[in-house]
């Protein structure tokens, strides 16, 4: 009898304490009729073999299996019945979070103490310390949801999912896929007009600003232009070649109003146009270079711009990123071509 | 059939069962059952049912207020005896009824479609003649 003994304790060490001696004494009377049962004209007395001893608590299963079914515990971190509230919930937290960070990486980097803001040490800053807040924060809510799906009592789980309070006029309209939104068009265009007029009148303002101290005529604000001439020349006129068809593109369809054929494949063109460019941006003569004579110039700036060499290695992982980001974007507008055509 | 189309047969067969389970326990308990004649008699009767299952369902009715319990030591050994009481009673009649309800709509659904079909068939044998 062993074996049915040991069987036995293994299903009540899994069960709570407080019904383990009732469903332990049940399960083994349950486990002797059932070996009484199977070794059916053997006398009573006589002990059960241990191959019907086997035969028996094989067929009533594993200890694990049969105490989770005496004691049904949730086998799972959060159920179906919250599952939509923790993702809501994991939404705000995670949105929250990184929007705190971001004011705190800022305030961070702008009250270093040696004034010098690095935006390669500003990002991978903030990319680290957002990672760990996003683990905590996720965490801490897991955690919560956890004991809430152990805790709560079902009525108060129901009426989080009340039925009767929902109205089918609530449902968000279908978005039509070829509504332009006109802010966004007056903005876009906005945006290329300054680029316009800042690139090609201005490009002597496009650069570092630093605030001279002490006394004399150099004191105030100026500026160390970022673009090379040699950079401008490469790309610029390319560049206004695209702003003007982006410009002439979002005026159409500012007048149309919705998306066409026709205005698709120009958008598309475009992107294409701007993908060309960006690899030879990143392909080609570097967009900056610090010439020599700003640091002779200036002895002071000096030690501020330390991290000047990494610059054009900083600009070659930006424009990287911006060409991963219009890759991106020219799918996406790939995609809704073929959408509006199918 | 393949080997999926099987698996998903028996989960499916399972699952039809499962839902049967509580119905068929509550009505044989109108007079009292320790576990293993419970078993038996539901074997007797056609139902085979998983000795892991069952056991753990009883005391689940029991704590759902379905079914009175008392152990009983009359016999060579101690036994755990399970009866309806007056809630299960009244549940069982509600399932009862339910479930007959529910033969009839499953007979009328599984019927139905050789049904239709052979009112089309004389539809098209209309239209020919």
């Amino acid at each position: 009898m062993e074996l049915i003994e040991r069987y036995v304790h293994e299903v009540g060490r899994r069960l709570p304490k407080r019904q383990r001696a009732d469903v332990e004494a049940e399960l083994r009377s349950l486990l002797l009729d059932a070996l009484e049962a199977r070794a059916g004209a053997t006398p009573a007395e006589s002990a059960p073999s241990e191959a019907d001893q086997i035969a028996v608590l094989v067929e009533f299963g594993p200890p694990a299996e049969v105490a989770a079914r005496y004691a049904p515990q949730p086998r799972y971190v959060i159920g179906p019945r919250l599952f939509d509230t923790y993702c809501l919930v994991v939404g705000i937290v995670l949105g929250a979070l990184a929007l705190a960070m971001v004011v705190a990486t800022v305030v961070g980097q702008l009250s270093a103490p040696d004034g010098e803001i690095s935006l390669l040490a500003f990002f991978a800053q903030f990319i680290l310390q957002y990672i760990n807040a996003a683990a905590a924060g996720l965490g801490f809510t897991t955690l919560v949801f956890f004991i809430l799906e152990r805790t709560l009592p079902e009525e108060d789980l129901v009426s989080l999912t009340d039925r009767e309070q929902w109205d089918p006029r609530t449902l968000p309209p279908l978005e039509d896929p070829n509504r332009i939104q006109p802010v966004e068009l007056i903005v876009a265009i906005c945006f290329i007009l300054l680029a316009l007029v800042l690139f090609n009148f201005f490009p002597g303002k496009i650069g570092l600003a630093y605030l001279q101290s002490g006394a004399g005529e150099a004191t105030g604000w100026h500026v160390i232009p970022v673009f090379s001439e040699q950079a401008l020349a490469a790309y610029l006129p390319l560049w206004n070649i695209i702003w003007v068809l982006t410009l002439a593109l979002d005026l159409v369809l500012l007048r149309q109003g919705r998306w066409r054929l026709g205005t698709r494949l120009a958008d598309l063109g475009i992107v294409l146009g701007s993908i060309y460019v960006l690899v030879r941006m990143i392909t080609g003569p570097a967009l900056f270079s610090a010439p020599s004579w700003w640091l002779d110039l200036m002895p002071d700036l000096k030690e501020t711009l330390t991290f000047m060499p990494n610059l054009a290695e900083l600009v070659r992982m930006a424009l990287l990123v911006a060409l991963a980001i219009t890759i991106f974007d020219g799918g996406k507008k790939a995609l809704a071509l073929l959408r509006a055509r199918g | 059939m393949t080997k999926k189309t099987a698996e998903l047969i028996d989960n499916l067969v399972l699952e039809l069962r499962r839902g049967t389970l509580v119905l068929s326990v509550l009505s044989q308990l109108e007079q009292p059952q320790y576990g293993y004649s419970l078993m038996e008699c539901l074997a007797g009767k056609g139902l085979e049912i998983d000795q892991g299952t069952l056991y753990p369902l009883l005391r689940r009715l029991e704590s759902q207020g379905l079914l009175d319990s008392q152990w009983s030591v009359a016999e060579s050994r101690p036994r755990r005896y399970y009866v309806l009481n007056a809630d299960g009673r009244s549940v069982l009649a509600v399932m009862a009824a339910e479930w007959q309800q529910l033969v009839q709509v499953m007979q009328r659904l599984l019927q139905e479609p050789s049904a239709a079909e052979d009112e089309k068939k004389g539809v098209v044998d209309d239209g020919t003649d």
